[in-house]
């Protein structure tokens, strides 16, 4: 039983003398692990690169390390021990594994779907590539569209209050738990912002970083606090609290939206007009094929995004605006209506609602729960 | 447990210099503690803190309150899977909730936040089935969007549920346990690895049920006999210390391994799960929409018939003809936005400029496109002649400007004449001005059209004559005088042609009676609309379309049959490519082996025989009601007479020509679409018995033909395989006889394919026309007695049926026959050239009735064909649609019958009379093989199964693909959780002893 009442009562209530001593048991028992606080572990050298949580820069190149990292982490690290049951397994790398599932669901349906398809001769094949097409197109969008639903948000929130979502932060794992077992795993990457109730603000404020990744007197500009914005974070706190929830809530409901207007472009006959055999070509042999000027090579990898990729996308969309008959034309239109209604209904709230202008700047009032008037 | 230690949450001491509590005091207790000791060994930098109550703010008006722990009370939840599925979409309520105060207020925990996400996910999902049902056209395949996203939601959610059954029932715990917490929010017991909530286990009864403090003090003695029961099947070790702890740790392990097993197997699980799923689903949920949608279609065609039957009046009662009464009782309107079209077209004044009388001829043409009723509503039109031809008013004014054209024209020839030649010309001509109203007057006198108000275009043309003839007329004895006075009238002539041509065309209008035009329109949109209704009921039962019952079965049957044949998957994959001879030498060669065993024979017929009625009977069904027998006409016949006696009643002989064709030829496509079915369904059967009797059949060819044989030495040959001994050229006709009747389609290929027959690749044959006719008199043949009696079996309930499918096999060879050759020569010995000609269909062979010997045959063939004929009437009806009635085409089908019974050899019977009759017939068209018999039979046998070998393969490559994941997974995750709870690199456990021999020092 683990709680701190318990502890506190096994461990520092009972008489002294009716604790028998771990060491001097002489049978096998379990013991609870956390007796390894005893371990002689300053004889280890502790050759952790982040002893401690730490910000790093929010650069393009650190994400990029980062998701490459985190993802080699999945089948590297995460997979192997959550099979082995680790016991120092966190929350954390549940939710990494969980990406794997995501990842894999819609290509192994696809799959699935086009193994089922007729493609014995000649004419039920072309058919049938013309359905693998949609089918590769729609896994795609899906994706696409749920990455553009996550983007948008996290950049209207950058734009309009400064703090970027994706800020990454590594959190320091302790290794000396890992006592238990071979793998060891000292980072956990995480952002800033990922949590609303334990949002890493102290490292945001961490006054005593010289220097300090983020501004946070721009953000608390940004925020429209007024006047002295050095000693605004009583202000802002609560403030980010607020925009967390709501740019994570609304990133949810977009991905809906924009998955749906991703399959219903996936669905149209703007992508049959150029072949996936052509676009093939184009980029193994004209853009990464031998004996082929660059000016060529240019020429083609322009080809591949305006033919093969801009000017169907631009199409579909049309098409799924117009529709081929009246229920399909109601359902493209309304899923495009709604698609930029609900983007704009989001920005306009996260905007309006997160923003300090109005603003009271209350006194904290901390300990007025705890005061109970005589 | 991890980190717990360090999570402790402690109070800095406050650096006061207040008295503190004495109980409170960390020196003392640190002092004597091992385990405190431990601690601060391990963290020597670190001061030691210890729980210290907080000190009050100012002590004198406040006390601490409030600042106690909440008294634990999370719940486990025992639930079956019902009760997850309910307590789950009531949880979707609460994520809205959620959604709004996020989204909208910016509130809420990380918790609900999360949640959100389970609902949008569901949302999006629902909105993509939404999207990828309306790219679909039919019900089913909108239907499946739905199906194929429950499917998918429901393996998501049923697969960690399977993964956890094996788990709990080795290892006794469930990875997928819920606990209600503190705030009532359902949680994952397992779901934070460094987060156990062992309290929730204390009051759980053994059998993990949830019980109150006291309900469980009545039972047990002691906390936890759950997490012991659990202990014990885990291999916790009995009487070991703290072992509830060990226990939860143990279970902490099991459970990181079923999640992460879970989540190894869900990508491919869900879809597979989801996959199989919504296959199983797809047959009761095709059935049930197909009888659904068969038995509205049915209802509403019956409805449709009574008022059809009501309106057609028999029994003394009326016809019912006027359009408007018609569109009353079958509930029809013109659609809203036809009407304003229409009435935007129609003249308001009674006239229309040509380009409006174009409009409106264009918006009929379009809206009726296609449906011949162009033609008709044209020919409509024209009864009026002034509706077409458009017409120039004849007035005062009209008048007026007539002498105003002549007198412009002459100014202007001479005007443009230089000076010294107008001084020419004779001052009648120079300044014109002889005509006048009287000599128009007396023109219009004289061309007989003074009384008209309006001028057709005859007399507009003569009127154009006239003119410049009267104007010329009154100068013409000036310009005898020269040259130049004769080319001037020339061209005031040509001028005035042209003028006057301007002015009728600035003049022209189209006289159209509104009434009229409105009338033909509606009458041809109600005829557009009823074959709308009666289309619907084909869309369901007998169109090719997709997913109408004819599609449902020509999908699953055909796949039967190549099951029924028990073609292996090496055979099959043969069949399935595009090169039908070898698929052909395939069938051929299964064909043969079932022939050669009795009892596989019997089988394969039989199960054929059984596919067979279940497509033609579901088609039947509609046919029936659609054309209905020769004795009781089905509605499009009844449709068709209404309709005719509307046209009649309201525009004459010539509409009703266009109605008749109309629905004929509704008709005849219905006809013709069932016998393509019964041709289809039936011929592996024939083929089957044309296999089984093969020597048979290829001896009486041969036979037929045995007066061509010669003898060149001892040996007697047959003339076509002259170079062949006897044996041979049987094994050649047979091996053709095979290849004919599985892949046979059209006639150029018999010939063609024969002649690959012959030795050293001859061209043409002698006689081939009667060997040819020999052969598929043969091939066309009626069943095998021996084949029928295998078919009609011997099950008493099932006798009429089966009998009924000999007969249609039969009648379809028939048919097939007679589409196939002219193969009545066989039937007169009158010699080819005066059967069945273009204008004489029957010629010839009626005489053969008088003919008692041959009467039985020539009747067949006759009322056969006859029926037939019913089919084509609507496409080869020109000559004679007019005197065709289904009446006389009955009275015919007595007659035959009269003749095949003998009846009509009886005394009395006037048997001339009757010949007479029938020949009166033959101006129906009744043309045998003209047409391509691949337009009008169905599929042939090697097309047949070859389709049905691409399905069955596309399904196997399916299910080898979603059984070898569903096998590798399975596999993948036994092995797992076997190993699930043993020590391993990354997780071992340290014992007391461990710990003792160095671990812990």
């Amino acid at each position: 039983m683990v709680t701190v009442s318990n502890i506190t009562n096994n461990m520092l209530n009972i008489p002294i003398n009716s604790i028998t001593p771990p060491a001097a048991t002489t049978e096998k028992s379990y013991v609870n692990q956390n007796f390894h606080a005893m371990d002689n572990s300053h004889n280890v050298v502790d050759n952790r690169e982040y002893k401690k949580d730490e910000i790093i820069p929010n650069t393009f190149k650190n994400r990029m390390k980062i998701n490459l990292s985190k993802t080699l982490d999945i089948p590297l690290i995460h997979f192997p021990r959550g099979l082995a049951g680790a016991p120092d397994y966190t929350f954390y790398e549940f939710l990494q594994t969980a990406k794997f599932p995501y990842y894999l669901g819609g290509p192994i349906l696809a799959a699935l779907f086009y193994a089922g398809v007729k493609k014995d001769n000649f004419k039920s094949a072309r058919a049938a590539q013309g359905v693998a097409k949609h089918i590769a197109l729609g896994v795609g969008l899906y994706y696409l569209g749920a990455a553009l639903a996550k983007s948008l948000i996290n950049h209207t929130v950058k734009f309009t209050r400064g703090i970027d979502l994706r800020h990454p932060y590594v959190k320091a794992v302790s290794t000396s738990t890992s006592k238990t077992g071979d793998f060891k795993k000292d980072v956990e990457y995480r952002t800033l912002y990922e949590s609303s109730e334990f949002t890493r603000t102290d490292l945001i404020y961490d006054h005593d970083v010289k220097k300090s990744q983020i501004d946070t007197e721009k953000i608390a500009r940004k925020y429209g606090v007024k006047g002295d914005v050095n000693d605004a974070d009583q202000t802002v706190k609560p403030l980010i609290k607020k925009t967390i929830i709501m740019a994570r809530a609304w990133q949810y409901a977009l991905t809906a939206f924009f998955v749906t207007l991703g399959i219903g472009m996936a669905n149209q006959k703007a992508w049959d007009k150029m072949s996936s055999e052509g676009f093939k070509k184009t980029i193994s042999k004209g853009i990464f094929g031998r004996k082929i000027s660059l000016k060529n090579r240019l020429h083609n990898a322009k080809l591949v995004v305006n033919d093969y990729m801009l000017k169907p996308f631009g199409e579909s969309f049309k098409q799924f605006w117009h529709g081929y008959n009246k229920a399909s034309s109601i359902v493209g239109k309304s899923v495009i209506v709604s698609t930029a209604a609900a983007t704009l209904l989001a920005i306009s709230l996260i905007t309006a609602k997160t923003s300090a202008k109005g603003h009271k700047i209350e006194s904290s009032g901390a300990n007025r729960q705890n005061e109970v008037t005589e | 447990m991890g980190n717990l230690i360090q999570n402790i949450p402690v109070n800095r001491p406050q650096q006061t210099s207040a008295a503190k509590p004495a109980q409170s005091q960390p020196v003392l207790v640190a002092n004597v503690n091992p385990l405190l000791n431990g601690i601060k060994n391990r963290y020597p930098q670190d001061k030691i803190y210890t729980y210290i109550l907080a000190e009050p703010i100012s002590p004198a008006r406040t006390k601490p309150a409030g600042i106690s722990a909440r008294t634990a009370s999370g719940e486990l939840i025992k639930e079956n899977i019902f009760q997850s599925m309910s307590r789950t979409v009531k949880s979707y309520g609460d994520y809205a909730k959620y959604f709004y105060n996020a989204a909208f207020k910016g509130e809420g925990k990380d918790y609900s936040v999360g949640k959100i996400n389970d609902l949008t996910l569901r949302a999006g999902s629902l909105g993509i089935a939404t999207v990828l049902a309306t790219s679909k056209m039919f019900p089913f395949a909108k239907g499946m969007e739905f199906v194929g996203l429950a499917t998918w939601f429901a393996s998501m959610a049923i697969w960690p549920k399977i993964l956890g059954m094996p788990i709990k029932a080795i290892y006794g715990v469930d990875i997928n346990q819920k606990y209600k917490d503190s705030d009532g929010r359902v949680k994952d017991v397992f779901e934070d690895n460094q987060y156990r909530p062992m309290d929730i286990y204390r009051y759980v009864d053994k059998n993990g049920k949830p019980l109150t403090k006291e309900e469980y003090k009545a039972k047990y003695d002691h906390d936890y006999v759950y997490l012991e029961k659990i202990g014990d099947k885990l291999g916790i070790e009995k009487g070991i210390k703290d072992r509830n702890e060990a226990t939860m740790n143990k279970m902490g392990q099991v459970a990181v391994q079923g999640k992460t097993l879970w989540m190894l197997t869900a990508g491919v699980m869900t879809p597979v799960l989801s996959s199989l799923a919504a296959d199983a689903l797809q047959t009761p949920f095709k059935s049930l929409i197909e009888t659904s949608r068969y038995q509205r279609q049915t209802e509403e065609l019956k409805k449709f018939e009574q008022t059809v039957e009501t309106l057609l009046g028999k029994n003394g009662r009326p016809r019912v003809t006027d359009i408007d009464r018609l569109y009353e009782s079958f509930g029809i309107k013109v659609p809203e936005k036809t009407q304003q079209q229409l009435e935007a077209l129609l003249p308001q004044n009674g006239e229309l400029t040509p380009e409006q009388f174009k409009k409106i001829s264009k918006f009929l043409e379009r809206k009726f496109y296609g449906s011949g009723f162009g033609t008709s509503i044209e020919a409509a039109m024209k009864k009026d002649a002034r509706m077409t031809e458009p017409y120039v008013t004849v007035n005062q004014e009209f008048k007026n400007q007539l002498i105003s054209i002549v007198k412009e024209s002459f100014n202007e020839v001479v005007s443009k004449l230089p000076d010294d030649k107008k001084a020419l010309l004779p001052e009648k001509i120079k300044n014109y001005e002889c005509i006048k109203l009287e000599d128009i007057n007396s023109l219009f006198k004289e061309a007989f059209i003074d009384n008209v108000s309006d001028l057709n275009k005859t007399q507009q043309n003569l009127l154009k004559r006239r003119l410049s003839t009267t104007a010329i007329m009154k100068v013409d004895e000036e310009k005898q005088g020269s040259y130049l006075a004769r080319e001037t009238v020339n061209r005031a002539r040509q001028l005035i042609n042209d003028k006057l041509e301007a002015l009728y065309e600035s003049k022209r209008h189209h006289i159209v009676s509104r009434t009229q035009i409105e009338k033909i329109f509606k009458f041809a949109e109600m005829n557009r609309q009823i074959r709308g209704r009666l289309n619907l009921f084909e869309r369901a039962t007998i169109k090719n379309i997709a997913e109408s019952a004819t599609a449902i079965s020509w999908e699953t049957l055909p796949q039967k049959y190549v099951k029924a044949l028990g073609f292996t998957n090496k055979e099959l994959a043969v069949l399935a490519t595009v090169d039908s001879t070898k698929a052909t030498r395939v069938i051929a060669e299964r064909f043969e082996k079932i022939a050669e065993n009795p009892e596989k024979y019997k089988q394969v017929l039989q199960a054929m025989s059984e596919y067979a009625k279940g497509a033609i009977s579901k088609e039947e069904k509609a046919v029936i009601q659609l054309i209905g027998t020769i004795e009781n006409p089905g509605l499009l016949f009844k449709v068709k007479d209404l309709m005719e006696s509307s046209a009649h009643a309201n525009f004459g002989g010539y509409f009703k020509d266009t109605i008749t064709t109309y629905y004929l030829r509704k008709i005849s496509a219905v006809q013709r679409k069932f016998r393509n079915t019964v041709d289809s369904f039936v011929r592996p059967i024939k083929a089957l018995d044309v296999f089984k009797n093969l020597g048979n059949l290829t001896d009486r060819i041969l036979g037929d033909t045995a007066t061509f044989n010669f003898r060149r030495g001892n040996d007697w040959h047959y003339q076509m395989f002259e170079k062949m001994d006897v044996t041979k050229a049987k094994a050649a006709m047979s091996r053709y006889l095979k290849d004919t009747v599985l892949t046979r389609n059209d006639i150029n290929s018999w010939t063609t394919k024969m002649e690959a027959e012959l030795p050293l690749g001859t061209r043409g044959f002698k006689n081939s026309f009667p060997v040819l006719c020999s052969i598929a008199e043969q091939i066309f043949g009626e069943l095998h007695p021996e084949t029928a009696s295998i078919i009609t079996g011997d099950n008493m309930d099932k006798i009429a049926e089966n009998k009924a499918l000999i007969r249609k096999i039969n009648v379809n060879n028939w048919i097939m026959k007679a589409r196939f050759l002219r193969i009545d020569y066989k039937l007169s010995e009158r010699g080819k050239e005066n059967y069945m000609r273009q204008d004489n269909a029957l010629g010839g062979f009626i005489e053969d009735l008088k003919n008692r010997s041959k009467v039985q045959e020539a009747s067949k063939f006759l009322s056969e064909v006859l029926e037939d004929r019913i089919a084509n009437l609507g496409e080869n009806i020109a000559p004679c649609k007019q005197r065709f009635t289904f009446e006389k085409l009955q009275n015919y089908q007595k007659i035959l019958k009269d003749f095949s019974s003998g009846r009509a050899f009886e005394a009395g019977y006037n048997i001339d009379g009757a010949i007479n009759c029938l020949k009166e017939s033959s101006c129906f068209g009744f043309l045998t093989a003209n047409k391509s018999i691949a337009e009008v039979s169905g599929k042939n046998v090697t097309e047949f199964l070859a389709s049905a070998a691409q399905n069955i393969r596309s399904r196997n490559k399916w299910q080898k693909l979603v059984y070898g994941l569903l096998t590798g997974t399975v596999a993948v995750s036994a092995y797992t959780i076997a190993m699930m709870g043993k020590n391993n690199n990354l997780n071992k456990e340290i014992t007391n002893k461990q710990l003792s021999q160095g671990a812990l020092k």
